[in-house]
C-alpha cells in the first residue's frame, strides 16, 4: 500500500472554521458596473448599490452553520436566504460579497449572478444544500 | 402583511395582483426568476428569486517536497 500526499480534510475543515463558526455576517449588493471581486479584503461601499430599504453594507446573513467536512473537502453555507426586501435598485446589480464583521469586514467572497433590477419588490438568494457536492463555500 | 404584496402602490392584496414569473438567468450555480406584479395590467413592480445550486470550490494541491 502506497503513501499518498494530501492535505488533509480537518486542517480544511478547522481553516474554514476560523473565518465562518459563530461568525457574524452580512452581504451586501453590488452595482453591474462594478469591480468587485476577490481581490477586496474587505466591505467596501464602492460600486454598492443604492436605492429604496436598502442599506449601506446589506443585510445579515443567517449564520447557524458551522464548517463541515466529508471526507477531505470541508465546506460551509448560511443557514438562511439572504433577502433584501421591499426593495427598489434601479441600477443594474449581478454581484453579492458576503462579509465577516467580526472580522473586520473580512471579504467570504463574491458571488456573481445574471444581472437585476428590482423594483418595490424581495430580492431572495435561497441558499444551495449545505453539503460537499454543493456548499457556497468548499475547500477541496 | 399576511395575503398581501408589496408594490410601487405600497401593499395591496394578494388576490388583486397579478404575478408573471420569467427565468432570465440560469446556469450550473443559479436560477433567478424574476416575478413580474400587474394589477389591472398595469405593472407595479417585481421580485427576483435565485436558487444558488452550488457555490464556489477552492481546491489545495499537494505537491511532492
Amino acid at each position: 500500500m502506497a503513501n499518498t500526499q494530501a492535505i488533509s480534510g480537518t486542517m480544511k475543515q478547522a481553516a474554514l472554521s476560523a473565518v465562518v463558526d459563530s461568525k457574524t455576517l452580512k452581504a451586501a449588493l453590488y452595482l453591474a458596473s462594478a469591480t468587485t471581486n476577490g481581490t477586496n479584503t474587505a466591505y467596501t461601499a464602492t460600486g454598492e448599490v443604492s436605492g429604496t430599504n436598502y442599506t449601506a453594507g446589506g443585510v445579515s446573513v443567517t449564520n447557524g452553520n458551522t464548517a463541515g467536512l466529508t471526507s477531505t473537502t470541508a465546506y460551509w453555507t448560511p443557514s438562511a436566504s439572504i433577502t433584501y426586501t421591499n426593495v427598489t435598485l434601479s441600477t443594474a446589480f449581478d454581484a453579492v460579497m458576503i462579509y465577516s464583521t467580526t472580522d473586520t469586514n473580512r471579504n467570504l467572497g463574491v458571488f456573481t449572478f445574471g444581472s437585476q433590477t428590482i423594483t418595490a419588490g424581495t430580492f431572495t438568494l435561497t441558499m444551495p444544500t449545505n453539503d460537499s457536492s454543493t456548499g457556497l463555500i468548499r475547500f477541496a | 402583511m399576511e395575503g398581501h404584496i408589496f408594490t410601487t402602490r405600497g401593499w395591496v392584496p394578494a388576490d388583486q395582483v397579478e404575478l408573471r414569473r420569467t427565468v432570465t438567468h440560469d446556469d450550473d450555480q443559479i436560477t433567478l426568476v424574476r416575478v413580474d406584479k400587474f394589477i389591472g395590467g398595469e405593472w407595479v413592480g417585481n421580485d427576483i428569486d435565485g436558487q444558488i445550486k452550488t457555490g464556489h470550490q477552492f481546491g489545495a494541491i499537494a505537491q511532492s517536497l
